[in-house]
């Protein structure tokens, strides 16, 4: 059986030693009293509740599923997932870093952040139920009105009620400008009040009886709506329907017709959802509700990355134990367990390099997933307008980043650890086969890899002219300024500072060729936003090895530091330079893909 | 400004006609300075042959020694037999024979009676003692004799250092530093008489230290030359690079002198001159290094044999291991973190080096540390002040600092106590202690030997101001060395505007009013490369009208290393993916209409280029009323490089020129007009210098060439100040006649055979079609009226077209990615 551990250590690593985030938290008025140890308390309760309550249902959940009561259009959780999420409520875990005039805790998003990546590594499929209800809570209390406001965020702060995201159609996912569901007015018209009617599909966590309610955020088209993209509109679709005091009224028509028999993530629900003259109210204005929706979206995005980083944590903490005990054949440079038959595989340097990718790609993972976090922070609630408007521009740079190339890197390394385990990873017991399959959807849903790698070099990058590129770019230029003469640092710092100039050029050349076919960003993005992401990685990385090795320079004999420098090491040597390749088959161009057709007839 | 005196040099006598002989001739004809090239009498055939030889050889030589190769006619070669009476026509001889005693005193004796009575003998000794040699010259020339030492290629390297003896009369040097300085554009230092003078002494010293510390430290040839080259702030070609340039027997023979006059002393030992040996700190410096002595042994003796230190094989350049003596892939650079601590400041830069742990940085620290204990040790007796030492560093050897601005700005008396340190453990390359002077009195005082009051003289043993003679003046901003306190163009002044792209200002000088300000404004370029923004052309278009509101003229310069390299592509990209072909229109419309506003400015605008005016600069030049350009000038349309076309009115000034040289001829006939400058820009041809523009069309007669850069703003104030006085009045627009489309089938003509005998891409040829299409009117009659803003629609027209077209895409990515031109 699988075993997991809450990576703490490492978490106040990034948060304390690389982030200083008290500090940096600090400077925000709402947080100025936030300290350290309050955060750790924090973290430490979070973790024993994801290793203790939420991991053991998590291979059980895997091979129960859910059930659906088609009479009664019922949803039923895998055993066991009910009664933890009564105690997560008891214990106050969905306000975490809500608005305290809701409800909330209050506390800042890199602790979310922190908890959440423990909730993914322990059960992602029981994650998503609350971590739907997240977002939704951040799309109401941005476009929703007071009335809106005051009747659903107190219940999904506090975590009695659940949200969703209601955007695909059978024959809509990534275009959303496609979908049919129609919202039609009812009432009075000043009540913002509709009915809805339109089918959805896969949606997670859409129907089940965790919570007493479950808000849905449905895009749906008004009458007379313009096609695509800008004829979207949101609402609000409670199961049911909430009276003005804040009691349940009747069953609203928004029903569960089928569940998705799917790859991984079994214990999460993926309904069918049909409406049938459902009651809705209009959250945001009309025709915006791309826009509104985008906000979920984004902190969705981020969200999937972490959901990768978790399984990437938990699967490297088992392929390690594995590759400690398993005993086959004897190392290539001699016997090392003498008074064995044979040595543990993690003698064997292809083991190391598996086990290390995981590594690698868990610690760089959270430290880009921390830093957004810290970001989002600032973006929210510094005093200074620069600095918000820097953070909110580093943000949108980096989601992509964080959610495609955190769930490819988790598709990498869960696939690493299982391979460790030869035959045992790929049978049930070992639960590593559960950990690849699970992470799969992430490279899939909230915008699929391809969409987020447009997104970055088509919107985000060339879009502003390069300019939020630049950003980053002072980052890793201050960097180099500061550590650029320091010999210990120049095998981390060269290569980094030679693929940034490198990007800068690539990026340049794809601007140039995009004017002259719209199909080179397409040809070329998947590449570019792997490069990105290793010089985001390579970026973090370099800082954690600057921070070790002032602390192994100082005379810290923690074994914790010679470890990062190592693990540092190991990911310029073997993971960065992959950066090379892929920006040669960037260069090649769209010819070599388009110019098929005989080859595609 | 009137030169100090009336000594005028109106021709010259170079005596020997060997690679340096000849090359110190055809610099002199660069500048216009008639002169005899001598030599021995041939044994057969033609007397003249050995320097007739020497002239012809001149053309071959790279980096090219003639400003136009058809100038070595100008050179009048003579031999000693047939031709010493001519000497009586020349002001200046130049004695330039093998650095042999006794041929040189034969050769002084045989000359003597022809010397005009007031002529300057110089010898163009690097090895020998002038006083020595002096010693041994009849009494009529002792006064009028002197050293004058160039280095070599001497039309590129600024230095000339001149050496007087105890006989030289007092005012031959000034007489002789006016002329190298104003008339052949060389930059002067004077130096003692001592071995080697002051650059070969400190230069020859450094680099044996740095074989001797490269050997130490274990590191191979091709990272020295990689730590020892640009990244130092010294000429790109390293160490050991650079001996193999200079040869190894010349490398040998100047270590030789070193050993004869300074090596290890036995007790009355005495050279073959007969001069007692002194005795040198750093004997043990000077032998010969044994890979050296293997290397002469083997024949190799660097570029002029193929081998040396390094080998080209092929496309590789392969470097020798000393080890084996065999050669080895080479290439390897130095750590990229060492050049980023030689990025830092001074003081942490040496703090740095010295500290580190890797070889690299501490072998960096080794060799400064050498080459300051060396220069402190013998400022005393080899150069009246440290200016003169570190001045000769840069002009001789390429060194952007010199050692003691290099020591001065690391922090004067920490690095004295590191060096002091150095001796003391026996690090060090000799145990002579570093001067009391180092660490007591003005200097330690002032930190350091550079100070606006002078610079210091170890054997005064006080601070010497920069010598001042006439000539000086006509240099607005000499380079001085660091802590002198001399004012930089970038300050200088009273500015009018400035912004991040441009400054707009003038001289305070005693030519203006009372005075004052000059009458003349000066646009100042500051953007990288002094490329042409949208910024920049605004500030252009407001200095127009501020000097017409308020000035007589306006002079563009930015100072003297280089004029402008083109318009900012990279810039205008931005814009072009946002705005798409509509946004390069304008912003090519703007610089067009920037030209024009020059031409028809009314006041005289004048540029004073040095250095690259390339595309968009070269067309700056085009559109003033006068050009002043220094004699390094490098000047062309170069936009075929990146698949582009002049487009900010170049064609257009090439079909006006014609049109107006067509007009002045009896043949009305164009195309003959056209076709060179049409093959200039169709061939992004670039001027190998000043006279070169001449020839591509690019200076007009009627254009000033300066010899010295640092006088080139002076002559432009003037020239400005000259058109202003002389009552300027813009041309009138007009229309011209274009060659149109008989002209433009018959260039096409010429470049279907260069496109199908392989001399150009089929790229090239479009772009080359489209060049002729502009130039030559479009598609109309032969002697059809235009003006210029037609033109300038198809400069603009065949632009965009080609900015969409992927091979000139390509090209420009190449420029922007590798920075070199890509021929697809």
């Amino acid at each position: 059986m699988p075993q997991y551990t809450p990576p703490l250590r490492d978490m106040q690593f990034v948060l304390h030693e690389v982030f200083k985030v008290s500090d940096a938290l600090n400077l925000l008025p709402r947080y100025a009293e936030m300290d350290a140890d309050t955060l750790n308390a924090v973290l430490e309760a979070g973790g024993r509740f994801a290793a203790q309550v939420i991991f053991p249902l998590n291979r059980s959940g895997d091979e129960e599923g859910c059930t659906l009561d088609k009479t009664t259009h019922e949803v039923t959780p895998p055993s066991g997932f009910k009664a933890a999420y009564a105690q997560y409520v008891q214990g106050g875990w969905p306000a975490l870093s809500c608005a305290p005039e809701y409800g909330g805790q209050g506390l800042p998003f890199v602790v979310n952040q922190c908890f959440y990546e423990m909730l993914n590594s322990a059960n992602q499929a029981w994650a998503m139920y609350p971590g739907l209800s997240h977002g939704a809570y951040q799309a109401l209390q941005v476009h929703g009105t007071e009335a809106q406001k005051k009747l659903y965020l107190p219940k999904l702060v506090s975590g009695r009620w659940t949200g969703t995201m209601c955007l695909s159609e059978a024959h809509c996912g990534t275009d959303l400008g496609l979908l049919r569901t129609r919202a039609v007015p009812c009432g009075d018209p000043q009540s913002g009040a509709y009915r809805l009617t339109g089918s959805k599909i896969f949606i997670s966590a859409g129907e089940h009886n965790m919570a007493a309610n479950i808000v849905h955020l449905v895009l749906a088209r008004l009458p007379g709506a313009p096609p695509g993209s800008h004829g979207i509109s949101l609402f609000a679709v409670p199961k049911f329907n909430v009276n003005e005091d804040g009691s349940l009224g009747a069953r609203n028509a928004i029903f569960c017709t089928g569940l998705e028999r799917k790859m991984g993530i079994h214990g999460n629900a993926t309904c069918q959802i049909a409406l049938d003259g459902a009651f809705g109210t209009l959250v945001g204005a009309p025709h915006k509700g791309l826009a509104a929706m985008f906000v979920m979206m984004n902190a969705a995005r981020l969200g999937v990355g972490c959901q990768s980083l978790g399984l990437t944590e938990v699967a490297f903490q088992n392929a390690l134990t594995y590759a400690k005990e398993r005993l086959q054949m004897r190392s290539l440079s001699g016997i090392k367990a003498k008074d064995q038959p044979a040595d543990p595989i993690i003698f064997h340097p292809d083991v190391r390099r598996m086990l290390l990718t995981a590594k690698a790609y868990a610690e760089g993972g959270r430290a880009l997933a921390l830093y957004c976090a810290l970001l989002l922070d600032q973006e929210i609630d510094h005093p200074d307008e620069t600095v918000r408007q820097d953070a909110a521009d580093l943000v949108a740079l980096l989601t992509p980043i964080v959610k495609a190339f955190l769930t490819d890197n988790g598709h990498i390394a869960t696939n690493a650890c299982l391979q460790v385990l030869g035959g045992h990873g790929y049978i049930r017991e070992s639960g590593m086969e559960q950990f690849a399959r699970d992470n799969r959807i992430n490279m899939i849903y909230e915008g699929t890899n391809a969409i987020q790698a447009l997104d970055l070099l088509g919107r985000k990058v060339l879009g502003s002219h390069g300019a939020a590129l630049q950003k980053f770019g002072q980052l890793i230029a201050a960097l180099v300024d500061q550590e650029g003469v320091n010999e210990k640092m120049a095998e981390f710092i060269d290569p980094l500072a030679a693929l940034a100039a490198q990007v800068t050029k690539l990026t340049f050349e794809l601007g140039v060729r995009a004017l002259q076919n719209p199909d080179e960003i397409g040809a070329a993005a998947a590449d570019y936003l792997r490069v990105a992401g290793h010089l985001a990685l390579g970026y973090f990385w370099a800082r954690m090895a600057q921070v070790a090795l002032r602390e192994i320079t100082a005379g810290n004999a923690d074994p914790f530091y010679p470890a990062k420098v190592q693990t540092a090491r190991f990911y310029f040597a073997r993971l960065f330079p992959e950066t090379a390749s892929l920006m040669r088959t960037a260069h090649s161009g769209s010819r070599p893909l388009m110019d098929t057709d005989a080859a595609l007839a | 400004m009137p030169l100090s005196t009336r000594f005028q040099i109106k021709k010259a006598a170079v005596l020997g006609a060997g690679v340096m002989g000849a090359q110190i001739a055809a610099h002199l004809v660069n500048c216009r300075v008639p002169v005899l090239l001598f030599d021995l009498a041939a044994k057969d055939g033609p007397k003249n042959a050995i320097a007739t030889r020497a002239i012809e050889n001149l053309k071959k030589l790279k980096p090219a020694p003639l400003g136009l190769e058809g100038d070595a006619a100008l050179i009048q070669p003579a031999n000693y037999e047939e031709h010493l009476h001519l000497l009586q026509e020349c002001d200046l001889v130049i004695e330039a024979i093998a650095e042999r005693m006794d041929w040189k005193t034969a050769l002084f004796h045989q000359i003597a009676p022809f010397v005009a009575d007031n002529a300057i003998v110089a010898s163009n000794t690097s090895g020998l003692s002038v006083t020595t040699l002096s010693e041994a010259l009849p009494d009529s020339l002792k006064p009028r004799f002197c050293g004058i030492h160039f280095f070599n290629p001497p039309r590129y390297m600024a230095l000339v250092e001149l050496i007087n003896t105890p006989a030289t009369g007092p005012t031959v040097l000034d007489d002789l530093e006016t002329f190298v300085t104003s008339a052949l554009g060389k930059s002067v230092v004077r130096a003692h008489d001592t071995p080697n003078f002051i650059a070969n002494r400190v230069g020859i010293a450094n680099m044996l230290a740095t074989m001797k510390e490269a050997e130490a430290f274990g590191l191979s040839y091709d990272v020295v030359d990689d730590l020892t080259g640009k990244k130092l702030g010294r000429a790109s070609s390293g160490t050991f690079r650079t001996a193999d340039v200079v040869g190894l027997d010349t490398m040998a023979h100047v270590i030789q002198t070193l050993q004869d006059k300074l090596g290890p002393v036995s007790v009355g030992d005495t050279d073959d001159a007969g001069t007692s040996k002194v005795e040198d700190p750093f004997a043990g410096l000077y032998a010969t290094p044994p890979v050296l002595i293997r290397l002469l042994q083997a024949k190799s003796l660097g570029q002029k044999t193929g081998t040396g230190f390094y080998k080209k094989a092929g496309r590789d350049i392969l470097r020798l291991d000393p080890q084996s003596m065999d050669y080895v892939p080479g290439g390897a650079k130095a750590d990229e973190v060492v050049g980023r601590m030689l990025k830092k400041p001074a003081p942490e830069r040496l703090k740095l080096l010295r500290e580190a742990e890797g070889a690299q940085p501490r072998f960096l620290w080794a060799i400064l540390r050498d080459q300051f204990h060396y220069a402190a040790v013998h400022l005393h007796s080899i150069a009246e002040t440290a200016r003169d030492i570190d001045l000769a560093m840069r002009w001789g050897f390429g060194m952007q600092q010199g050692p003691f601005e290099l020591w001065q700005e690391a922090g004067w008396l920490q690095v004295a106590q590191w060096i002091q340190q150095d001796i003391d453990d026996g690090k060090a390359l000799c145990k002579e202690p570093l001067p009391d002077w180092v660490f007591n009195g003005p200097v330690a005082q002032a930190g350091g030997v550079h100070t606006p009051q002078g610079s210091w003289s170890a054997s005064r043993q006080c601070f010497i101001p920069r010598r001042r003679l006439p000539v000086h003046a006509r240099q607005h901003f000499p380079q001085d060395v660091l802590g002198s306190g001399a004012s930089t163009f970038e300050t200088a002044g009273t500015t009018l505007y400035e912004d991040e792209a441009i400054r707009l200002w003038t001289l305070v000088e005693a030519t203006g009013a009372n005075g004052q300000n000059s009458d003349v404004l000066i646009a100042s370029l500051k953007t990288k490369m002094h490329a042409i923004s949208p910024q920049v052309a605004q500030g252009l278009m407001r200095g127009v009208a501020l000097a017409e509101a308020d000035y007589s003229a306006l002079v563009i310069w930015s100072g003297r290393e280089l004029f402008c390299a083109g318009a900012d592509l990279q810039g205008m990209l931005p814009a072009f993916m946002a705005g798409g072909a509509a946004a390069i229109d304008s912003a090519q419309l703007q610089l067009q209409q920037l030209m024009l506003r020059l031409r028809y400015a009314a006041v005289p605008v004048v540029s004073a280029i040095s250095g690259l005016a390339l595309g968009g600069g070269c067309e700056l030049a085009l559109y003033s009323a006068r050009r002043v350009a220094a004699m390094e000038s490098y000047i062309g349309l170069v936009e075929v490089g990146v698949g582009l076309v002049p487009g900010a009115g170049g064609l257009t000034a090439i079909a006006r020129r014609a049109a107006e040289n067509a007009a002045h001829s009896s043949n009305k006939a164009l195309l003959p007009f056209l076709s060179e400058g049409f093959t200039a820009a169709a061939m992004a041809s670039v001027s190998t210098g000043a006279p070169d523009a001449r020839r591509l069309g690019y200076l007009l007669e009627s254009d000033m060439i300066v010899p010295h850069p640092d006088e080139l703003l002076f002559v432009a104030l003037s020239q400005a100040r000259a058109l202003a006085e002389a009552g300027y009045r813009a041309p009138l627009k007009r229309l011209f006649p274009v060659a149109g489309r008989d002209a433009l089938a018959t260039l096409k003509g010429s470049l279907v055979n260069m496109r199908d005998g392989g001399f150009i891409s089929a790229h090239d040829f479009h772009i080359a079609s489209l060049i002729a299409s502009v130039v030559c009117g479009g598609d109309v009659d032969a002697g059809t009226l235009v003006n210029e803003d037609y033109l300038m629609a198809l400069e603009r027209q065949a632009f965009g077209a080609l900015l969409a077209h992927p091979k000139t895409q390509e090209r420009i990515m190449a420029m922007i990615g590798t920075g070199k031109p890509l021929r697809n």
